[in-house]
């Protein structure tokens, strides 16, 4: 009867073995299966720094004005005139992310002028009271060797600090997939200029021969 | 498209609107007449209270005035009746493009760093107006930046769009042309002259109204962006112009503060310390909690051991208790300390004016007028006090535009040349001792002799002035304190004799200090301006029994030990009081003084308990300025710690004394007090939030003002020079001293000096000069200052580097110096 | 039966005690030993009870799992069988809140009478034993004889309809006394599906009972101990009674514990937690915990009734007693994994389905077939005589039977039909008024 062949899938089920995958990290024994993530997933946010070192974020507070959260406290200071933070002459004094309200939207990333602010691809860091839970200017700043800096409770892959960068938002700027190909960010420390994705473009062809003004407006974006 | 024919005359001038027939005041400008219809015309240099140039061109509409369509600028073209205009057509819009092109193609990319960003008109008329992509590939133009024109004002030159708005203001309105255009053609630039700062006391007011971020205020650099900002509007209560502002804050801390438009107080402007003084409230110093002296140091300590040891100490005889201060409070906290002092406690002496202003019953008593009635068109002012411009700078924008723009007729009758004297038609100089006589002699008409300094011609003009049909408003204050206040009280006896319809308006120091004086913080008055034992015996359980002391009383009986309890609300005397060493007598004597403030200035350092209150921003009530009119002052952040609005320390005190005063809520006390005083009865306090301006307090005096006859002049002096002490806007005052910007804005004391007299003495290639004034001698440094008149000599007080008190006496008619070189004669040796 | 031992008691003073209770204890046939004995066996089943019960969560929450293609708990202890133990503990270090409205008494009595009669049912049922051969399943304890249950009442049977009635009442009062609506509803349709299956399973009881003759559980699982048809087959009463007790038995006790199909009454989705929404800490755990005793406690009883108990071969290498306790253990183990099954696979039923099939189709059908089966036994005993022999009555017996059978669901059919046909009329009226038409097309 009908009925009956629902009791036939369930017991088949046991059969086929579980789908879960364990990541314990290694731990134990146990077999490390975390899931390979895509390369823009939106996890925790990095603040990142030019080449030469000088921090991108120029504490101008758009990220803080446009989330629909609320969790970003930003203050900017004027720059020391003997010990500037940021080319240019205000940078953030105080940043803060929340991470009980952020929503990883990243409307963040998209807002910022500078490329300051971008996302990795962690998002397995559970902290254990609100304290820890606001992520501060020191906790959120590439280190010295531009990698995000780890905090203990965190559970980092290798990998997955790949792409905290302006690459981020976006390989083909304005939606444009005539821009393919074109570098359209800044460097960053530790990793230099990333190079240009490909393959947007339905033919899958890059568009080497850029127009003059695209490469001129490409060129702006970069240094700016 | 038709014109409408009225039977009755003309109230409006009919003109089309984008197709819709409209109407426009008498005289009203195009821009302005727009925007009451509903059409808005983005702008950037026009501002409806400067006049008009024309410089930006953004207000470019099509105009057909009978002659065909043409682009012309809104801002500069009054309506003329059957005027056609077109705000949405094709010309227009691309004249709007381009005019933003233009503006944009050197303006820097700087918005995330520009503190302007998200209040900014370029940029909201960019997006609402521009064209969305910019053709300007080439470099921009590059300046210095920022560049810091004054203590206050940074300018950025690259963002500047040339507007004229903060030149214009800074030459019509404030009258400090310290910035202007230089150069030219596409290098045009703003900027101060080499070696004179933007030091205005108006300078915050460009960084209000510059459409972009080139002018930025310094305290306010970097900290927010409105988004962030949680405003409320509230009266500024730095002086007793009551200017209305609105506060911003963020985090809970007050940020900034921003000028409102009030047609009849302020008009949008502020001075700079209205601006910036906010950040005494946020000042690191506060008090935070209650102390009390232990072992010859002040130690926090709770709420309940401060009020059990305030009220032990108050509740003594009444005659021994008194009070000083009540002007920086709110009218509902200083109705409440009145009702403490004199209600429940039963002392009389209380004072909120300290010694260096007029009797309280000459404010009280003389017929109050308004500003606007003041600088009514065609009309006479006379300036009988100190310069505006240092005591209440918003009514010297006022005066100043009355006089200059209205045609207001200005008379000046004081001891040294005020800011206001480049534009008065006639000005007396009244030597320091003689400007009682001066006024009796006119109201005498005795017009032929001189006066003291004063010339019969002078005479004879004011007097034609003052008795002829125009209206005459006063403006009087304390003009000197190193002579006795009785020569302006005789003025003002003179005055009210010459012209007895005259209107008065007060030019006295320090904030709410015309609501303490209505709220009976004053000897002999109660609130509502009643006079004690005939005002209020059924209302409160009881009043004073005595006639009591004012400030210089008060501490002359402190010094000769007659006073146990002293309660300073929010004064200074040990900095304040005119006369430092009776002050300093007074404290040794006393052996309670209790301390309500917000932050510790000389005086409360001296103090046995101090409570922490709430300073400005932090608590709600209402201020009433100097034409008595209510305004609003709210609350925007909450008072750090521990500390309470004053209202809550009266209450609370009166509680630990034993009688409760009766309220436990703002709103209980506003009905008691509208219980209480006749004059609040009808004010509804809900509409005072919401309304622009406030209605006016003019409560009914029971009683009548009464001058004796006027004192005679003191003998002049050979080889004397009067000396003329008053204020200056930046001092060693509390809050200013507590605003981190305005901390370091105080300019030495220096005597200034007529050149003739520098010559005379020999002093010409000197910085010193030596002040004998009886038994003792002081080296001052002195300046030339062509404004001084000869035989006086000026020097402001409470100013760093020398405290000119040590010139003053309480009780001294006039102050006569002698000035030497230092060097002692041959022939004296 | 009872041996005595004079070294074992003290004589007059323990008889006396004993008589204040119940004289008939009192005449000293009864001595400290049974009691001591009886005693232990208590604690021993309550022990043997809750460990069960541990594992049964365990055993549920692993095989749903699967049954899902997931692990289930892994982490507390090997293969997650302490997590019972750690989620009793959290439970237990959680706050214990009373709400304002409750009745204080009944709420704090609730869980009590919902977790007692799950135990005292499990008293009755034989655990091991020796069935072989006609052997009743007692065993030797320190001398004196007794079976491997807690107490073999004569009325059993009985006992266990009362108790399933009682814990009926815990989850009622439990709803009730929470002075919340949620509880209240949930409570109210707890009770009244309770009540509503309990004929059910009364009446398919009567099948067996009908069979076995007996009340008693032991003479239950005696009368399916014996050889069975052609040696193979052994005479369990799921087949003598015919299937159908079987199958409705098995239906209404899984309405009976409230679980899936039938756990409506907790579903999060409509009720939040049903009657148990405002209980916390031990309470809920007590709850949590009577429910799963129940489960347990229904399968053992199904396997008693059913499936003859302990009794089963005994091959040797063990002693007999404990192939009874294997016996038993594996066909409960059966049915455990039945239930459990039955969460895994099928959707839950709505609240008038669920009425709909307790009162129309299991109560006429078991009350049918036990007339059924009391026709062909009376036939089969002789009482008829057709068609000169047992059987030839059996057969008339059957063939009447099931012709009435057919008419009686006929009619009741009809009746069904006609009642949804004038509900449907009722609303097409309202239809007809104004309101618009569809969806009234058809039925359901």
């Amino acid at each position: 009867m009908g009925y009956l062949e629902g009791f036939a899938v369930t017991l088949r089920k046991i059969g086929e073995g579980v789908t879960t995958r364990s990541y314990r990290g290694g731990k134990g024994g146990k077999s490390d299966l975390k899931a390979p993530k895509p390369e823009r997933l939106h996890g925790r946010h990095v603040l990142n720094r030019y080449e030469d070192g000088m921090e991108k974020c120029i504490g101008c507070e758009l990220c803080a004005g446009v989330c629909p959260a609320n969790c970003i406290y930003v203050r900017g200071a004027e720059n020391p005139p003997e010990d500037p933070k940021s080319p240019g002459e205000r940078f953030g004094y105080v940043y803060q992310i929340n991470y009980l309200r952020c929503i990883h939207c990243d409307l963040c990333v998209e807002a910022c002028p500078t490329e300051a602010i971008t996302e990795s691809k962690l998002f397995e860091f559970s902290f254990t009271n609100r304290d820890d839970a606001i992520y501060t200017k020191d906790e959120l700043l590439v280190g010295d060797d531009g990698k995000p800096q780890q905090l203990p409770w965190e559970d980092w892959r290798e990998g997955e600090d790949e792409h905290t960068s302006g690459w981020m938002r976006a390989t083909s700027p304005s939606g444009r997939a005539s821009y393919e190909g074109v570098v359209g960010w800044s460097g960053e420390l530790g990793y230099g200029i990333r190079d240009a994705e490909l393959g947007q473009s339905a033919s899958g062809e890059d568009d080497e021969s850029a127009s003059s003004s695209d490469e001129a407006h490409g060129a702006e974006g970069a240094d700016h | 498209m038709t014109s409408v024919e009225p039977t009755e005359a003309v109230t409006g001038i009919p003109f089309v609107l984008n197709g819709t027939a409209v109407e426009a005041n008498e005289g009203e400008l195009l821009i302005e007449a727009c925007e009451r219809n509903g059409v808005h015309i983005p702008r950037f240099c026009y501002h409806n209270r400067m006049k008009p140039v024309g410089m930006c061109r953004m207000c470019l509409v099509e105009v057909d005035g009978g002659r065909g369509p043409a682009l012309q600028p809104s801002c500069m073209l009054p309506v003329t009746p059957d005027m056609k205009v077109e705000t949405e057509s094709e010309p227009t819009k691309k004249a709007q493009d381009g005019v933003l092109e233009f503006l944009l193609a050197n303006h820097p990319l700087d918005c995330p760093v520009c503190d302007k960003g998200g209040e900014c008109p370029l940029q909201d008329n960019a997006y609402a107006f521009g064209a969305g992509e910019t053709r300007f590939v080439e470099e921009k133009r590059h300046y210095e930046k920022p560049i810091p024109i004054s203590d206050l004002v940074q300018l950025d030159r690259e963002r500047c769009i040339l507007c004229d708005r903060c030149t214009r203001f800074a030459s019509e309105v404030a009258d400090d042309p310290l910035i202007h255009f230089i150069d030219r053609g596409s290098q045009t630039q703003v900027n101060t002259f080499p070696d004179h700062p933007f030091s205005s006391y108006f300078s915050g007011n460009t960084v209000q109204i510059c459409p972009v971020g080139a002018l930025t205020a310094t305290p306010y650099r970097f900290k927010a962006r409105p988004w962030d900002l949680d405003a409320i509007e509230s009266t500024a209560a730095a002086d007793t112009s009551g200017a209305r502002v609105v506060l911003q804050a963020s985090q809970n801390e007050l940020v900034r503060t921003l000028g409102v438009d009030s047609e009849a107080v302020n008009w949008s402007w502020l001075s700079d310390k209205d601006r910036f003084y906010y950040e005494a409230t946020n000042s690191p110093d506060r008090v935070t909690e209650p102390l009390i002296r232990d072992g010859g140091e002040l130690k926090p300590t709770r709420w309940g051991n401060a009020m059990r040891a305030a009220a032990r100490a108050l509740r003594i005889d009444p005659e021994r208790v008194a009070a000083i201060g009540g002007a920086r409070l709110t009218l509902e906290s200083q109705y409440a300390w009145a009702k403490l002092l004199k209600g429940v406690l039963g002392t009389d002496h209380v004072d909120a004016q300290l010694g260096d202003s007029l009797p309280a019953a000459l404010t009280l008593g003389l017929p109050r007028t308004t500003i606007a009635e003041a600088c009514a068109p065609g009309q006479i002012i006379v300036l009988m006090g100190p310069d505006p411009k240092e005591v209440a700078p918003t009514l010297y924008i006022r005066l100043r535009h009355a006089v200059v723009e209205d045609g207001a007729t200005l008379i000046e009758i004081t001891p040294r040349a005020t800011s206001l004297s480049k534009y008065a038609t006639l000005r007396l100089q009244t030597a320091p001792g003689t400007v009682g006589q001066v006024l009796s002699a006119l109201a005498d008409g005795q017009l032929d002799t001189n006066v003291g300094t004063v010339q019969a011609p002078e005479l004879e003009r004011a007097h034609q002035l003052l008795t002829g049909d125009r209206q005459v408003s006063v403006v009087f204050g304390r003009a000197n304190l190193a002579e006795s206040a009785r020569y302006s009280a005789d003025a003002l006896g003179g005055m009210r004799r010459l012209v007895p319809n005259a209107g008065y308006l007060p030019l006295l120091r320090r904030s709410n200090i015309h609501g303490a004086l209505e709220m009976g913080l004053t000897p002999g008055f109660l609130p509502g301006g009643a006079r004690n034992r005939g005002g209020l015996v059924d209302k409160w359980p009881s009043t004073p029994e005595f006639e009591g002391h004012d400030t210089d009383a008060i501490l002359k009986a402190a010094a000769q030990g007659e006073i146990d309890t002293l309660v300073l609300l929010g004064a200074d005397p040990l900095g304040d009081f005119p006369d430092s060493t009776l002050a300093e007598a007074a404290f040794a004597n006393i052996k309670t003084l209790i301390a309500v403030d917000g932050l510790l200035n000389t005086s409360s350092a001296r103090a046995t308990i101090v409570l922490p209150a709430a300073l400005f921003g932090e608590e709600d009530g209402t201020f009433c300025n100097l034409e008595g009119r209510l305004s609003p002052i709210r609350a925007k952040v909450t008072p750090p710690g521990l500390a309470r609005p004053d209202w809550v320390i009266a209450a609370d005190l009166s509680h630990a004394i034993g009688p409760e005063l009766g309220y436990t809520t703002l709103e209980e006390l506003r009905s008691q007090m509208r219980a209480t005083v006749p004059a609040l009865d009808d004010v509804d306090w809900d509409e005072i939030d919401g309304a622009d301006d406030g209605p006016l307090f003019r409560p009914e005096r029971n009683w009548e003002l009464e001058f004796g006859d006027p004192a005679q002049m003191p003998p002049t002096s050979s080889y004397g020079y009067r000396l003329v002490v008053d204020h200056k806007l930046w001092d060693l005052g509390t809050m200013s001293q507590h605003s981190a910007s305005l901390a370091n804005l105080a300019g030495p004391a220096v005597l200034r000096l007529s050149p003739n007299d520098i010559q005379l003495l020999d002093l010409a290639d000197r910085q010193q000069v030596t002040v004998d004034l009886g038994e003792e001698s002081w080296e001052l440094p002195f300046v030339a200052d062509p404004q001084v008149a000869p035989r006086t000599a000026w020097i402001p007080a409470r100013l760093p580097g020398f405290d000119v008190r040590e010139l003053l006496s309480a009780g001294r008619s006039i102050t006569n110096l002698r000035l030497r070189t230092g060097e002692v004669p041959a022939d004296v040796e | 039966m009872l041996s005595r031992s004079a070294s074992l008691t003290n004589g007059h003073f323990f008889n006396a005690v004993l008589a204040a209770g119940d004289p008939y204890l009192g005449d000293g046939s009864v001595d400290l030993g049974d009691v001591i004995l009886a005693i232990a066996k208590a604690i021993i089943a309550f022990v043997v009870l809750l460990v069960a019960v541990m594992l049964m969560v365990w055993f549920e929450r692993k095989v749903v799992s699967r049954l899902q293609n997931r692990i289930g708990p892994n982490v507390a202890g090997p293969f997650g069988i302490l997590q019972t133990l750690a989620d009793g503990i959290k439970l237990f270090f959680k706050e214990d809140i009373i709400p304002t409205r409750a009745d204080r008494f009944v709420f704090q009595l609730a869980p009590y009478l919902a977790l007692v009669p799950a135990f005292l049912t499990f008293t009755i049922i034989p655990i091991a034993g020796d069935f072989s051969d006609g052997q009743n399943g007692a065993v030797t304890i320190f001398g004196r004889e007794t079976f491997v249950q807690v107490a073999d009442l004569p009325v059993g049977i009985l006992f266990f309809l009362a108790m399933s009635s009682l814990a009926v009442y815990g989850i009622m009062l439990a709803g009730w006394s929470s002075g919340s609506k949620y509880p209240l509803l949930g409570s109210v349709r707890a009770s009244a599906q309770a009540i509503s299956y309990e004929a059910a399973l009364g009446l398919s009881l009567a099948s067996v009972l009908l069979v076995a003759g007996s009340l008693s559980t032991n003479e239950i699982v005696q009368a399916q101990a014996g050889e069975g048809f052609g040696g193979i087959i052994p005479r369990w009463n799921l087949i003598v009674t015919g299937l159908i007790p079987f199958v409705v038995f098995v239906i209404s006790g899984t309405a009976e514990l409230n679980r899936p199909p039938f756990d409506f009454v907790e579903a999060e989705q409509e009720l939040v937690g049903g009657f148990h929404t405002e209980y916390s800490s031990i309470r809920f755990s007590l709850f949590f915990l009577a429910e799963f005793m129940n489960t347990v406690t229904m399968s053992a009883i199904i396997v008693t009734l059913f499936l003859g108990g302990p009794a089963g071969p005994n091959f040797g290498f063990l002693p007999g007693w404990l192939w009874g306790f294997v016996w038993f253990f594996l066909k409960l183990l059966i049915f455990l994994f039945m239930f459990v099954w039955f969460r895994a696979t099928l959707p839950r039923l709505r609240y008038d389905q669920l009425m709909d099939l307790g009162w129309k189709v299991l109560i006429p059908l078991s009350l049918a077939w036990l007339l059924l089966l009391a026709a062909i036994r009376q036939a089969r005993n002789g009482v008829w005589e057709y068609g000169g022999s047992a059987f030839n009555s059996t057969l008339l017996a059957l063939a009447i039977g099931t012709g009435l059978t057919v008419i009686g669901v006929g009619l009741l059919g009809l009746a069904i039909r006609s009642a949804r046909d004038e509900r449907l009329r009722a609303a097409g009226l309202v239809a007809v008024a104004g309101v618009s038409d569809s969806g009234l097309e058809g039925e359901d």
